[in-house]
């Protein structure tokens, strides 16, 4: 009983830092319907950048809040000058988009090699995180639980955010309809790249928080990406809520299996993939039919 | 007639490369052509810090001899196999097909080793691992055209096992990631732990180079009621399930034993006090009291301003393996080079761990094992301890082919 306990707040934990991801990744597919590989890429820059404000400034804190600026801007750039002119000009097929953030994903893994080298690094985690909570009979890593208060805080503002306000109105009407936004007078593109850049900030956010429990290493990013994608596809594209359910799915499904049944872990989070791609094409909580 | 800015550069150009070829053409009509080395190591990925220390050790031992055998230079060639079994078939057919080089040396991961066994003995091609510890490298996939300048997994982790079972140790649970390599090296600790009186009560594998968060294996391990985790992790992987070790607290309860992998220097800036009086065995520490030892040690710090690791020593082994085989052929690669191997087999030679024999299967076995504990210096830096020394264990039997 304590075990399973234990095992299922290992899986929240992992549930909510692949939420932090795919949360991203899903406003980004919903929106602008556009295949981003690159999300792997955003986690790896955050991680990084915030590596560089911990060393500078020794706060975790700090390192928290402007770690996440880096991959926004860089995310708000990508769209509004890289991606937008491409599908203005026809080239944003799936395929041309995947191509393209796919090499970004991997020249980002070698720039940082190239800059910091193959090394691993940490950031330090506050002091008062770092003990362990006596809870039910079982001790739990303080910081764990912290990861996991943070998620849900996040899904919990996102929600208020896109449901309660007239930004969350607006990007729920852009997803349903986007022709229909612009001609209300809306500057799209702006909103579009605003959303990427938050996208991405919050991948970076998921890097920083991540560090002192895993390592920031220059190839990060690129194991996440499929996971990832897994709770995107699971959630259904460009459904908020859907991926937050999913990434309970993905994360139990990791870390129960990892648990009580190692050998299917590799192929386990696929598995259920393709049991979702076969049965609920649109995903599991997708609502409107939508054919990536 | 004028000539435009293009020109210019283009007469320039022709300048520059005639001015080149004229200057170095006599200077390679005098010199001997140089023996090409293929060295192939994992530079991107888990095991990338053991690659570069590997490489770096690699050097000190070629510079031991001002990077010549018998007066011919020695070319290196680096090539990268990504700890991928694909890409080092890959690699290593370029090595043969168009660098073109006498011999292949490195290779890290025993996935990649194992796929490439079969192309050095398919292509004639002297292959000397630095690493690839598996078992089936030298018994299975045994080869007259290759050899191994490390040790194997059961050579070292059964002598582990055996260690710690004499040590009081009753019951362990063993973890490690799962491949070939974690196969080997925990199978090696179990046979040794088990004929001994201890009892591995569960083994938990964790898939090789995708698991970054070990909270589930490590729960399990908490929970399995053993008095030790024995494991076997090395690079990322190590400082990840050191420092979640930590996080759920089990170092008070279940310590975590393991090799030199685990606790590799390397990893002490990322670890910090997690390293503290950690025991683990090693096949090389810098504090060794011999010639051997600290002339290498003196040469590594010379060079890199640091103390060279299990890694760096492992490099500088296969380094000086291949130059003592290369002197003593006269710099010549011979007609049949499993004659090279071969040479390389009869030797022995005092290397910074210990005295170097090889087995009948061309790999090298280990004189000593070393226990350790990592301690805090006079200085406040952390430095070894060597608690104790044990020989280490033989190859396991595999190899049917006779050479």
């Amino acid at each position: 009983m304590q075990l399973f306990l234990i095992q299922l707040l290992n899986g929240v934990q992992l549930s909510m830092l692949v939420f932090l991801l795919a949360v991203g990744l899903t406003l980004i597919f919903g929106l602008m319907n556009i295949l981003n590989l690159a999300h792997g890429a955003f986690f790896t820059m955050g991680a990084y950048f915030g590596l560089v404000v911990a060393n500078k400034t020794g706060s975790f804190w700090l390192a928290l809040l402007i770690g996440p600026l880096l991959p926004f801007v860089a995310g708000f750039l990508l769209q509004f000058f890289v991606l937008q002119p491409l599908a203005q000009r026809g080239r944003s097929t799936h395929l041309d988009l995947a191509l393209l953030t796919f090499g970004l994903l991997f020249a980002t893994a070698g720039a940082v090699e190239y800059i910091y080298g193959s090394a691993f690094h940490s950031i330090a985690m506050p002091d008062f995180l770092k003990g362990r909570v006596a809870l039910l009979g079982i001790e739990y890593p303080l910081y764990r639980l912290f990861i996991i208060a943070v998620g849900i805080a996040v899904a919990v503002a996102l929600v208020l955010v896109i449901d309660r306000t007239l930004v969350g109105a607006t990007l729920r009407a852009g997803v349903d309809n986007r022709e229909m936004v612009t001609a209300l007078g809306i500057n799209i593109n702006v909103l579009f790249a605003l959303v990427f850049g938050f996208g991405s900030a919050l991948a970076g956010f998921a890097g920083v928080i991540s560090a002192p429990v895993m390592s920031i290493y220059s190839n990060m990013g690129i194991g996440i990406v499929v996971t990832t994608f897994v709770v995107v596809v699971v959630g259904g594209l460009g459904n908020l809520k859907g991926s937050f359910y999913a990434s309970l799915i993905v994360g139990m499904t990791d870390t129960f299996t990892q648990a009580f049944l190692p050998e299917a872990e590799l192929f386990a989070i696929y598995a259920l993939l393709i049991a979702v791609m076969i049965f609920r094409p649109h995903g599991l909580f997708g609502a409107v039919g939508r054919v990536a | 007639m004028t000539i435009s800015f293009k020109g210019y550069t283009r007469i320039g150009f022709a300048a520059a490369i005639g001015l080149a070829t004229s200057a170095s053409m006599p200077a390679h009509a005098q010199e001997k052509s140089p023996i090409k080395i293929g060295l192939m190591l994992p530079y991107k990925g888990v095991y990338a810090p053991l690659a570069v220390n590997i490489d770096q050790g690699f050097q000190i031992a070629l510079e031991e001899y001002g990077n010549k055998a018998s007066g011919r230079p020695i070319e290196i060639i680096r090539a990268d196999d990504e700890l991928t079994p694909s890409v080092g078939v890959q690699k290593f057919n370029k090595f043969v097909q168009s660098d073109q080089v006498d011999l292949v040396a490195g290779v890290v991961g025993s996935n990649v080793g194992i796929a490439i066994s079969e192309l050095a003995d398919k292509n004639k091609m002297p292959m000397v691992f630095v690493n690839a510890f598996a078992d089936e490298i030298t018994g299975k996939f045994c080869s007259p055209y290759i050899a191994r300048t490390s040790f194997s997994a059961n050579g070292f982790e059964y002598a582990s096992g055996k260690y710690w079972a004499s040590k009081g140790v009753k019951t362990a649970v063993t973890m490690g990631p799962d491949y070939s390599a974690g196969r080997a090296f925990i199978g090696g600790f179990k046979r040794g732990f088990e004929d001994n009186g201890g009892k591995v009560i569960e083994e938990i594998w964790t898939p090789f180079q995708k698991t970054k968060d070990y909270s589930a294996a490590l729960t399990q391990a908490g929970n399995s009621g053993a008095q030790i985790i024995y494991a076997f992790y090395a690079g990322a992987e190590a400082i990840q399930v050191v420092k979640q070790h930590a996080d759920f607290g089990l170092r008070s309860k279940i310590p975590l034993i393991g090799d030199h992998w685990v606790y590799d220097e390397a990893l002490w800036p990322a670890l910090g006090d997690l390293a503290l009086n950690a025991q683990h065995v090693a096949t090389h520490y810098p504090g060794i009291p011999t010639e051997a030892n600290q002339k290498f040690v003196k040469a590594y710090n010379a060079k890199y301003k640091q103390d060279p690791d299990v890694s760096a020593e492992l490099g500088y082994d296969n380094g000086k393996a291949i130059m003592l085989t290369l002197e003593k052929l006269g710099g010549q690669m011979p007609e049949d080079r499993t004659k090279f191997i071969s040479t390389m087999r009869d030797l022995t030679f005092d290397a910074p761990r210990g005295k170097i024999k090889f087995n009948a299967q061309n790999s090298a076995l280990l004189e000593k094992v070393y226990v350790i504990e990592i301690v805090k210096g006079p200085d406040g830096k952390m430095q070894r301890k060597s608690l104790d020394q044990f020989p280490g264990a033989g190859d396991l039997p595999g190899c049917t082919k006779s050479f």
